[in-house]
C-alpha cells in the first residue's frame, strides 16, 4: 500500500513536471478550434447564450418552470455555464487519447496530460463565457456580493470531479471504444438529472439526498446560490461533492496510471 | 547508459479492441473462474524474446533486422512509450526520440506554433525553444514560411522541421528509427552531420535503419534481431556482414518452377571460399586488393559446355562480373565433384558491403544448370587514406559514394581565349 502511494505520488510529480506540455496542448486545442472560424472565440459565448435563449423560451416562458424568483435567463445561464464546461471536458477529454493515437504511439510523456489538456481548453471557454455572464448580470441588475468568494472553491471542486471522471473514462475508452458512443447519451441524461433547467428545490424531499450524491447537482446549486441569489452554498452538499470528487480523482488517477503502460500497445 | 535485461514483449495478436459486449458475454458465460483461454488465432505474439543489450555512454549502436523483427518495438521500449512484458529496461539521461518526426504537428497551426508544440511534446522547456528558435528555423530552412500554417508546407519541409526540433534538444540519448530514410540526400547528409556533432558532445545513439552502410559507418556496434530474438550482437561490421549473408541466402530464388523444367539444379555448390592476394581466406578486403573466389561443386550428371558466371553485387545492384559466356573459357565437359576458381585482380571498390552471386548456364547459354544464388559476401574496409580521401567532408559522404573507384585527377585550366 505504501509503495502504491509512492508510485502514485511519483506519477503525479511527473505530471506536474509536464505542466508546460499541458498548457501547450490546451492552447493548441483552442487555437485549432477557432482557427478559420469567422466568429472565433465568440463561439465560446454563443453556445451558452443560444442554449439559454432556447431554455428561456421553452422552460421559462412556455412551461413556467420556477426559477426561485430570479429572472429565468440568468437562472439558466448560471447553471448552463458550469454544465457546458463539464460536458465539453467529457466529450473532448474522453476521446483525447484515441484521437491523438499517433502521439500516444510514438512519443513518451505522461498520458494524463491529454485528457487534462482537453479539460483545460474547456475551462478557458468557461472563463470567456463567464465574462459574458458578468455583462448579463449587470443588465439584469444583479450586483456582486461577498458570496462570490465561494466561486474559486466551487470551481476547484468541479475541476477535481471532472478531472477524475475524464481520466477514468478516457482510459476506459482506449480499451473499450463503446465509451465514446455511450457518452453523449450519458451526458444528456445527466443534465436532466442535474438541476440545470429546474431548481434543486423542486426535487421532492425523499429524493433530495440522491440528488446531492450527484456532485454536479450540489455544485450547480452552489453556483446559482452564490451568483444569482447571493447566498452561501449548502455546506453539506458542497462537502459531500468535495469528498466524492477527491475519492473519484484518486481512484481514477490510480486506474489511469496502471492502464497507461498499455495504451501504446492497444491504441 | 542503457541497460536492457532479458526483455520480452508480448502483443495480443487479436488486436486491440475488445468491446464491452465481448467482455460482458465472456463474463456471463463463465461467471466464475478464469476467463477463456485464448482461442486459436489469437495466440500471443512475442515481438521481443529475451533481448539483452548494454550501451555505454557515448556509444552508437545500430539495430538491424528484417521487417517485423522487433526493431521498432525495442526502440519504443527504450523510449518508454511502451512497457516490457518481462525483463527490465533502464535508460539514464535525457532522451530524444526521433521515432516519428514531427509527432504532434498540427496542420492548422503555423510552423512557429508547431515548433513550440512539438518541443513541448519532446519535453523541451518553452524558454529553451525560444532561445533556439533561430537555429531550428535555419536548420530546417523554413524561414519564409514560419508563420504559415503547416498544411501549406511541402512534406520535405515538415520532416526537416521535425528533425530540427528533435535534434535541437541537447539529449544524452538519441533514439532514431529510419529517420534518415526520409528527406533528400542533402538533408540526410546534414542530419548525419548534426548527429556527429551530438555524438562529439557525448550523446549515446541507438539507430534503427535498413541502410546497412549508414549503420556500418555510424555505429561501433550492431544488434541483429531476427523474429524478436537476438541473432547477433557485436562489432557493426561483423554483424552487418552476417546479417547480409543470411538475408541474401533466404532471398527468394528466381523463377523456380520454370527452372525445374530446364534442370536448374544439375550443378550444386558445395562450398565457397574467398581469398585475398596472399591466398588467405577472408571476408575483409582492401581497396585494389586481389579477390579469388573458389567454388566447390558437384555435378549431378555429365554436363556439356557449362558456363559459370560470378557477379559481384553491392547496395544498388551489379557492379562487375566474370562470365564464361563472355570470355569463352568454358570447359568442354564437367563430371562429379570439382572446384573452379576465378581471380579478380585489384578490386576497385569503395568501402562497403558486397556479395558474390554465382550461376551456371547450360550448353545453349540460356537454360540454367544452377540458378543464380548468393555464394559469399565480403566487406571492403573503410580506411579513407587508402583511397587518398582526405577531405573533411569525406566521412559524411560515404553512404552516397558510388561503388567503383577509378583513379582520377582534377585540374583547372586558365581559359586561353576570351569567349567573345
Amino acid at each position: 500500500m505504501h509503495g502504491a502511494m509512492r508510485e502514485l505520488a511519483q506519477r503525479f510529480a511527473d505530471l506536474v513536471a509536464h505542466r508546460e506540455l499541458l498548457w501547450t496542448l490546451a492552447l493548441r486545442e483552442i487555437q485549432v478550434r477557432y482557427r478559420q472560424a469567422i466568429l472565433g472565440v465568440a463561439w465560446a459565448i454563443l453556445q451558452p447564450v443560444a442554449l439559454m435563449t432556447v431554455f428561456t423560451i421553452f422552460f421559462g416562458w412556455f412551461l413556467r418552470v420556477p426559477s426561485e424568483g430570479a429572472p429565468y435567463p440568468i437562472f439558466a445561464y448560471s447553471a448552463l455555464l458550469p454544465w457546458l464546461f463539464f460536458a465539453a471536458s467529457l466529450s473532448g477529454g474522453v476521446s483525447s487519447l484515441t484521437s491523438n493515437a499517433a502521439l500516444v504511439g510514438k512519443v513518451a510523456f505522461p498520458r494524463a496530460v491529454l485528457p487534462l489538456a482537453a479539460m483545460l481548453a474547456a475551462a478557458l471557454d468557461f472563463l470567456v463565457g463567464a465574462a459574458a455572464f458578468a455583462v448579463l448580470l449587470a443588465v439584469y441588475g444583479v450586483g456582486p456580493t461577498r458570496q462570490l468568494l465561494y466561486l474559486p472553491l466551487l470551481f476547484l471542486i468541479q475541476v477535481l470531479f471532472t478531472a477524475g471522471l475524464v481520466l477514468f473514462l478516457a482510459a476506459l475508452n482506449v480499451a473499450y471504444r463503446d465509451v465514446r458512443h455511450v457518452l453523449p447519451l450519458l451526458t444528456q441524461l445527466w443534465m436532466f438529472a442535474t438541476p440545470v433547467i429546474y431548481p434543486l428545490s423542486v426535487v421532492p424531499e425523499p429524493y433530495r439526498f440522491w440528488a446531492w450524491l450527484n456532485p454536479m447537482g450540489g455544485l450547480i446549486d452552489g453556483y446559482r446560490r452564490v451568483v444569482v441569489h447571493g447566498t452561501p452554498p449548502d455546506p453539506a452538499a458542497l462537502g459531500l461533492a468535495a469528498c466524492i470528487s477527491l475519492a473519484l480523482l484518486l481512484g481514477a488517477f490510480r486506474y489511469f496510471t496502471r492502464a497507461e503502460g498499455e495504451f501504446a500497445d492497444i491504441i | 547508459m542503457i541497460a536492457v535485461e532479458q526483455v520480452w514483449k508480448r502483443y495480443r495478436r487479436r488486436g486491440s479492441y475488445r468491446t464491452l459486449r465481448e467482455v460482458v458475454t465472456e463474463r456471463l458465460s463463465r461467471p466464475f473462474g478464469r476467463p477463456d483461454p485464448p482461442r486459436r488465432g489469437e495466440e500471443d505474439f512475442w515481438a521481443l524474446r529475451d533481448v539483452s543489450l548494454e550501451v555505454t555512454r557515448g556509444e552508437a549502436v545500430g539495430i538491424v533486422g528484417p521487417n517485423g523483427s522487433g526493431k521498432t518495438t525495442l526502440l519504443k521500449l527504450l523510449a518508454g512509450i511502451s512497457l516490457p512484458t518481462r525483463g527490465r529496461i533502464a535508460v539514464r539521461g535525457r532522451i530524444a526520440s526521433l521515432i516519428e518526426l514531427g509527432a504532434g504537428f498540427h496542420p492548422e497551426l503555423t510552423g512557429r506554433e508547431n515548433v513550440f508544440l512539438n518541443g513541448a511534446i519532446l519535453g523541451l522547456p518553452r524558454a529553451e525553444i525560444r532561445r533556439r528558435l533561430d537555429e531550428i528555423v535555419a536548420f530546417a530552412e523554413v524561414g519564409p514560411f514560419l508563420d504559415l500554417p503547416l498544411k501549406r508546407y511541402s512534406s520535405g519541409m515538415v520532416v526537416r522541421l521535425g528533425f530540427a526540433v528533435a535534434a535541437s534538444a541537447d539529449a544524452q540519448v538519441l533514439l532514431m528509427d529510419e529517420v534518415l530514410s526520409v528527406g533528400d540526400a542533402r538533408f540526410q547528409q546534414r542530419c548525419l552531420g548534426r548527429m556527429r556533432e551530438l555524438r562529439q558532445k557525448g550523446a549515446t545513439v541507438v539507430l534503427v535503419s535498413h541502410s546497412l552502410p549508414t549503420v556500418g559507418l555510424f555505429c561501433e556496434r550492431a544488434l541483429w534481431l531476427q523474429r524478436g530474438g537476438v541473432a547477433a550482437c557485436g562489432p557493426a561490421g561483423e554483424v552487418i556482414g552476417a546479417y547480409q549473408r543470411e538475408a541474401l541466402w533466404t532471398e527468394r530464388r528466381p523463377d523456380e518452377k520454370s527452372g525445374r523444367a530446364q534442370g536448374g539444379d544439375l550443378l550444386v555448390v558445395e562450398g565457397v571460399r574467398l581469398l585475398n592476394g596472399a591466398g588467405e581466406e577472408t571476408q575483409q578486403f582492401l581497396y585494389r586488393e586481389d579477390l579469388q573466389v573458389r567454388l566447390a561443386y558437384t555435378c549431378r550428371e555429365r554436363l556439356m559446355r557449362p558456363a559459370f558466371t560470378l557477379t559481384v553485387r553491392g547496395g544498388e545492384g551489379r557492379i562487375f562480373q566474370a562470365s564464361m559466356l563472355l570470355d569463352g573459357s568454358r570447359p568442354d565437359c564437367l563430371e562429379g565433384p570439382g572446384e573452379v576458381e576465378c581471380a579478380f585482380r585489384g578490386i576497385p571498390l569503395a568501402p562497403g558491403s558486397y556479395h558474390v552471386v554465382a550461376s551456371v548456364r547450360a550448353a545453349d547459354g540460356v537454360g540454367y544448370l544452377m540458378f543464380p544464388q548468393v555464394v559469399g559476401y565480403f566487406t571492403v574496409a573503410a580506411d579513407l587514406l587508402n583511397y587518398g580521401w582526405t577531405a573533411e567532408t569525406a566521412p559524411a559522404c560515404l553512404p552516397e559514394v558510388a561503388p567503383v573507384i577509378v583513379s582520377h585527377e582534377w585540374r583547372f585550366h586558365a581559359r586561353s581565349r576570351a569567349s567573345i
